[in-house]
């Protein structure tokens, strides 16, 4: 018995360390099913083409699966993933507590300081840039330009929300199924919080003055909210409550709405002839405001990181390379066309003069410049972040205040009294949390 | 008499199941109270200060907690009463005689085969969405304005999604019990005058309603302490076993005709004896298709209630249908208005990406190799401690039971990072043996106490004749109590087979790429940008077709194991 069990322990190590020698490395890459994501998973092979030693897994998930499972092996150092997707609001937390690979070691060919200055702004802590930017994206007016015409009116570069306002009303015509306005109302700290703050930065509104006390129960705060649910009841789609950027995404290629403002990455969606039914009829303006000095858009960058703690971060931080390099984008380009590659992360993209011939590209990268994280508001605030507020308790208090928002917007709950709620339960948490003493 | 010898053997058998459901238990819940009572926020590590009270304090004055807490209440009484009403009504309409019950009771058992991710994504995004959605297209296409479910009726929405998903264990149960109702005593109530109304009214309801099969929807919640009266049963002194969850009542009343049925007749009461009880039970099964066919059924009857039967099975089985037909458009023609139902150029061009973009066989493996893994470590565990709870019961037998079935109530969100952490320390996370052991744990209680139920209904005589015959513990449970428990297990093999294979939360959290079952396989397609419903449609219908077909094969046995308990 003995002898035998020997053998077979002998075999099982032999065959585990051959194993071993014969299979390359492994990664696995968690991410979001977003179409870039996805186009990055299908070109698979041309990585592990170059790199044989490197086998990539993917673990595509929806994005708030994808965040609460990468926010739990992050902070329980669980170890499952080589490289996350993360968004910026994680990466300078995560980048401060120490829990991110340093990426400034990067090979010379990647050319870091390509890099658009206000995207690797927020990915740097102290110096150190702790993610590489797949695609960044700041947010814009997108809009029928029939429609548009139809209702006699023309759609300046840099619009005020007055005349959003306007036009959408102008342009609804519930008969046919066409809203003036789509805009995100499904409650969520990454969905109606961040079109919403956004806004409310161009109403001259701000969540915490310097001494962290909440502001929702301002007047700049209630003129946002009021404009935006009564745009919504006059000229947005029903059901408006529930949608979220991919559900405003179907409306508008559906031909469904007259404007939608959100995401630039979704220009390449909505011109995309497989796609959108009105694909050769869209026009692009900057976020409005109301001449307050700040706009209603917002700065986002979908990254590449490495957790600390890989036992593989040589082979992850070639995959990074590879996936946000300049190479990339010319192969993307290459198979399905300059319009589909990851935009915003790269001066050299906008440089290039193919790209310049993309219908959306002069507006994204007028949007990503006008955004300032790091000053996002009209009043000073002691925050970075423009639809976010950089620190840990936002995700919790904002997917709560969201939802006195999306209630508002439903109707089921006042304007006034969603302020209220919000103000409270913000102030409960801050306190809670140490920001402020009550 | 039990015998020492079989007391200790008892002892040894239950403690596997009561150990490992004492860790499950002991080792998340102390960690959790251990971090409630600190300042503990997973994103700021090294923050930890004690809390004292104060998280618990934060949480009672937060209002949102009695909204929730209302909320949960609203949702759970309202699942109750639709799927009791639902099930009933349903149950009755089946157990009629028409033409094609066998298909439409396939159709009416199907959605309980639905992984729940699944049926939320379709019903919430292809029929309640208010724009695309079906109910949509529906109101349009009656001059109506569409209804926005999830804004304006988001609870009855949900209350709506739940009951559909439930209403067919219900009326699988209840069916069960209406069949093991004594046939006899319905057509003497007849001959007597009695007429529909009065025999639904007197004998069925009763029968149903004795001690209360209607949370049976929610098996893992059931716990009703009704029914404490004591039954003497097998020549020893059976302990008090309140009916945790109706399933046990359904088997019982399978064997003896419901208890308040009985009593409504003093005659029967005698009838304590099992040996009496089981040769006329055995007798009525068998004669179960006779007397359908003696049942006096006029064709103008016959033919309505095929038409009422067939028009319900087809409208709830048609979600299931709707989303394998939308998998077979394209994403333009899946949310295109009016929708077209087959008239649409069919294309596989769907499930072409699906397979492209992942693994489906990975996952289905997964799927397979986690689901029939625990549940069969779940009933090597369970066999053992089943048996020793019902043919050696003790005073405390009981109150072990509940306990069990109590760990069932741990809210798994509560007790996610400290499994985590344990699964990260011991290299579980990510694999199929974690999985294995996770839904072994969580589905043990459900196991043993199925199993339990089962057994007790084998008469006790047999055992005991064996055992003076010299039989050992172990050949006991080979040759006499296994062979005689066959039907109980299978069915409990399924149901456990189909809960894990649907079970959600765990499976999605301690995996990421090598173990990740076809829940992990739907999430990537839940909402993605841009359009999705029918590439939604493929995957899930990918994910629930092994399971299905299996459900619906498998459906006669599962029936069977419920109505006749263990013993032939």
């Amino acid at each position: 018995m003995k002898t035998r069990l020997g053998t077979l322990t002998g075999a099982v190590a032999a065959t585990c360390l051959l194993a071993t020698a014969a299979a390359a490395e492994t990664l696995t890459i968690a991410t979001v099913n977003n179409g870039d994501m996805i186009r990055m998973q299908g070109l698979t092979d041309e990585f592990t083409a170059q790199n044989p030693d490197i086998e990539l897994e993917w673990v595509t998930l929806e994005e708030n699966i994808l965040r609460q499972r990468v926010t739990t092996d992050i902070a329980t150092k669980g170890g499952q993933y080589d490289v996350m997707t993360i968004g910026t609001y994680e990466v300078p937390i995560w980048g401060r507590q120490g829990w991110l690979v340093g990426l400034n070691d990067l090979p010379e060919s990647y050319d870091v300081d390509d890099l658009l200055p206000a995207i690797r702004g927020g990915l740097t802590v102290d110096g150190e840039l702790y993610a590489a930017p797949f695609y960044g994206e700041s947010s814009m007016v997108m809009y029928r330009t029939d429609l548009m015409a139809q209702a006699g009116l023309e759609m300046p570069d840099a619009p005020s929300w007055d005349f959003i306002a306007q036009a959408a009303r102008a342009m609804t015509d519930t008969d046919n199924e066409v809203y003036g306005i789509c805009l995100r109302g499904k409650a969520g700290w990454g969905e109606n919080v961040a079109f919403i703050t956004a806004t409310a930065n161009s109403f001259g509104a701000r969540w915490f003055d310097e001494n962290w006390n909440p502001q929702f129960d301002g007047e700049a705060w209630s003129n946002t909210l009021n404009f935006y649910i009564d745009l919504m009841n006059d000229a947005g789609p029903p059901g408006a409550s529930s949608n979220g950027f991919n559900e405003n995404l179907a409306l508008f290629q559906t031909g469904k709405c007259g404007m939608w403002i959100d995401a630039t990455v979704a220009a390449s969606f909505v011109t995309n002839p497989n796609d959108s039914t009105v694909h050769d009829r869209v026009g692009f303006a900057l976020a409005p405001d109301n001449g307050l000095g700040r706009r209603g858009n917002w700065l986002w960058a979908w990254s590449l990181a490495i957790p600390a703690g890989s036992e593989k971060i040589e082979s992850a931080k070639k995959f990074i390379a590879w996936a946000t390099s300049k190479e990339y984008l010319a192969l993307v380009a290459s198979k399905e066309g300059w319009a589909n590659v990851p935009p915003g992360t790269r001066t050299s993209l906008y440089e290039n003069p193919e790209y310049a011939k993309v219908p959306f590209a002069k507006m994204t990268l007028d949007s990503i410049n006008a955004a300032d994280p790091t000053s996002p508001t009209v009043d000073p605030v002691p925050y970075v972040g423009i639809q976010f507020v950089a620190i840990p308790e936002f995700q919790g208090i904002a997917t709560a205040v969201g939802q006195q928002f999306s209630a508002a917007l439903a109707g089921s709950m006042a304007v006034d009294e969603a302020l209220a709620n919000a103000q409270a339960l913000t102030v409960r948490e801050m306190t809670r949390a140490g920001y402020i003493d009550n | 008499m039990a015998t020492q010898h079989s007391r200790v053997n008892a002892r040894l058998l239950i403690s596997p199941a009561v150990l490992l459901l004492l860790g499950w238990m002991l080792i998340p819940l102390g960690l959790t109270v251990y971090f409630s009572l600190l300042r503990y926020n997973l994103l700021m590590p090294g923050m930890e200060q004690w809390a004292g009270l104060d998280n618990y304090r934060y949480f009672l004055t937060d209002p949102a907690f009695f909204a929730a807490l209302s909320n949960t209440l609203l949702l759970v009484g309202g699942v109750l009463v639709i799927t009791i009403v639902g099930g009933v009504s349903l149950a009755l309409l089946l157990d009629q005689l028409f033409w094609g019950r066998g298909i439409v009771r396939v159709l009416v058992i199907a959605p309980f085969f639905i992984m729940p991710t699944v049926s939320a994504l379709v019903w919430k995004n292809m029929f309640m969405n208010p724009v695309s959605g079906l109910f949509a297209h529906a109101a349009k296409g009656l001059g109506l304005e569409p209804f926005d479910f999830l804004a304006h009726a988001p609870l009855f929405s949900i209350v709506l999604i739940v009951s559909w998903q439930w209403l067919p264990f219900a009326t699988l149960i209840l069916l069960t019990a209406l069949q093991s109702l004594d046939s006899e005593q319905l057509e003497a109530s007849e001959m007597d005058g009695a007429n529909y109304r009065n025999r639904f009214l007197f004998i069925v309801m009763p029968h149903l309603s004795d001690p209360d099969p209607d949370d049976l929807p929610a098996v893992d919640l059931c716990r009703d302490p009704g029914d404490h009266e004591r039954r003497p049963r097998h020549g020893f002194d059976q302990p008090d076993l309140p009916d945790l969850c109706p399933i046990a009542p359904a088997v019982r009343r399978g064997r003896r005709g419901g208890r308040r049925s009985r009593r409504d007749h003093p005659g029967q009461r005698r009838r304590d004896l099992p040996d009496a009880d089981d040769r006329q039970e055995s007798g009525r099964l068998r004669g179960r298709e006779d007397q359908d066919m003696a049942r006096n059924v006029t064709p103008t009857r016959k033919a309505v209630v095929t038409i009422v039967a067939w028009t319900i099975g087809l409208a709830i089985f048609f979600p299931i249908l709707w989303t394998i037909l939308t998998s077979f458009k394209t994403e333009a023609e899946a949310i295109a208005s009016p929708p077209s139902f087959v008239l649409f150029d069919w294309t596989v061009e769907n499930y072409a990406i699906v397979q492209e973009r992942s693994n489906y066989f990975r996952h289905f493996l997964n799927s397979v190799i986690i689901s029939i893994g625990s549940t069969a470590l779940g009933l090597v565990i369970a066999i053992p401690a089943a048996w020793s709870m019902a043919f050696v019961p003790t005073k405390r037998t009981k109150h072990v039971l509940m306990w069990m079935l109590s760990t069932k109530m741990l809210p798994p969100v509560g007790v996610l990072v400290p499994i985590y952490l344990i699964f990260r320390d011991a290299g579980l996370l990510d694999t199929q043996v974690g999985l294995v052991i996770v839904l072994t744990l969580i589905n043990l209680p459900i196991i043993v106490w199925m199993l339990y139920t089962y057994f007790r209904e084998i008469p006790v005589d047999i055992l005991e004749a064996a055992r003076m015959d010299g039989a050992t513990l172990r050949s006991e449970i080979v040759h006499i109590l296994a062979p005689m428990a066959v039907p109980g297990i299978a069915s409990t093999l399924l149901l456990n087979i189909i809960l894990a294979w649907n079970e959600a939360f765990w499976t999605l959290n301690l995996t990421a790429a090598k173990a990740a079952p076809l829940t992990a396989f739907i999430a990537a397609y839940s909402s993605p940008e841009g359009l999705f419903y029918a590439k939604l449609s493929a995957a899930s219908t990918l994910a629930i077709a092994p399971i299905l077909i299996m459900g619906w094969f498998s459906q006669r046995q599962l029936v069977r194991g419920l109505t006749f308990g263990a013993v032939k």
